[in-house]
């Protein structure tokens, strides 16, 4: 499974943070820095595995390391419909 | 254009909203006397008033929210103040205490642009939307003004009764915006930028009027201001604060 931006998803980016909005809707969405990251890596479909890999070496950590971040950033975009999870193809 | 034979008092607070408008804005409001009370209705919703001026202060806040849903620039809800053509935005839903925060700043100097909208046109600009103020009568109480002539719980006050207003001749700049949240004790501190151009958005009245377009111009005014959220007890000990922190920018 791979988790992937959702279609028609508006974004801007402040300081190194994004505010997302879904096409049709009112919700603004702001991310933190870790969200934030991990959604800038998300611009090509990802497992969980591969983002913890990703985020790691860009903090300069161990993959273990950075799971209790990654665990709520992805919930923070999934539960808002910005991101999707997608069988592997 | 405002019909003359209105009352004077009503035709006032109708050309203010006027003001804000670039072109026609349509407003449906009916008012009707049930049961010993008067029911406003509008496009957004249904309140009960007491007496006549309570009516008319609420069919005027329907047509302010309606005209202000209109209106062409990206508006936000939030009070204004400006001082030497810097603007200070306090976006916040209603019940926070913003209109009593900006007729306490007003009265300590600041100059009055709303205490209802920001509005911003597409150069970042802000517009002065200088409407009535309809405060309560335990803020007209603190800030020292004259009460109600009846058990009324608020009353509708002109701008110019509290301070200086804006002038639409003068170009303002969004200098800073301070998001005020009810806290027990009074206190300032800074805020993400990101946040606040959050705030900005969750808080406006028709960014999906073009969602890309005031999401770039939500982003760009907090980029250019600074960004607090203010711990709100009390006004005037927050207006001090304020003053302090901001006051000399």
């Amino acid at each position: 499974m791979r988790f992937a931006r959702a279609d028609d998803v508006i974004e801007q980016e402040l300081d190194g943070q994004f505010l997302l909005l879904r096409s049709g809707t009112a919700d603004v969405l702001h991310l933190d820095t870790v969200a934030s990251d991990v959604w800038r890596l998300l611009e090509e479909p990802a497992s969980r595995d591969e983002l913890a890999t990703e985020l790691a070496a860009a903090y300069d950590v161990e993959a273990g390391r950075v799971a209790a971040d990654l665990g709520p950033a992805l919930d923070v975009l999934v539960t808002h419909g910005v991101a999707v999870l997608r069988a592997d193809d | 254009m405002v019909d003359v034979t209105l009352p004077p008092e009503l035709a006032t607070r109708l050309a203010d909203l006027v003001d804000l408008c670039d072109g026609p804005a349509t407003a449906h409001v009916r008012v009707v006397f049930i049961d010993e009370r008067f029911i406003v209705t509008s496009d957004l919703d249904q309140v009960a008033a007491a007496d006549e001026q309570a009516a008319l202060d609420r069919l005027l806040e329907s047509c302010n929210r309606l005209v202000v849903e209109q209106c062409r620039d990206f508006a936000v809800h939030a009070g204004v103040v400006a001082q030497h053509g810097a603007a200070l935005a306090l976006p916040a839903e209603s019940g926070t205490g913003k209109s009593t925060l900006v007729a306490a700043l007003v009265a300590a100097g600041w100059d009055y642009v709303s205490d209802e909208a920001l509005v911003l046109d597409s150069r970042g600009v802000v517009r002065p939307y200088p409407k009535w103020l309809s405060l309560h009568r335990w803020s007209l109480e603190r800030l020292g003004l004259a009460l109600p002539g009846s058990d009324a719980a608020e009353r509708a006050v002109r701008p110019a009764e509290l301070g200086p207003v804006a002038s639409t001749a003068t170009t303002l700049r969004l200098r800073h915006i301070v998001l005020p949240e009810r806290a027990a004790q009074t206190s300032l501190k800074p805020r993400a930028r990101a946040q606040a151009a959050a705030d900005l958005l969750r808080l406006s009245f028709n960014h999906y009027q073009d969602p890309t377009g005031r999401m770039r111009l939500a982003a760009d005014v907090a980029r250019g201001a600074a960004t607090w959220t203010l711990a709100l007890a009390d006004p005037v000990e927050a207006v001090q604060v304020l003053q302090e922190t901001l006051g000399s920018d």
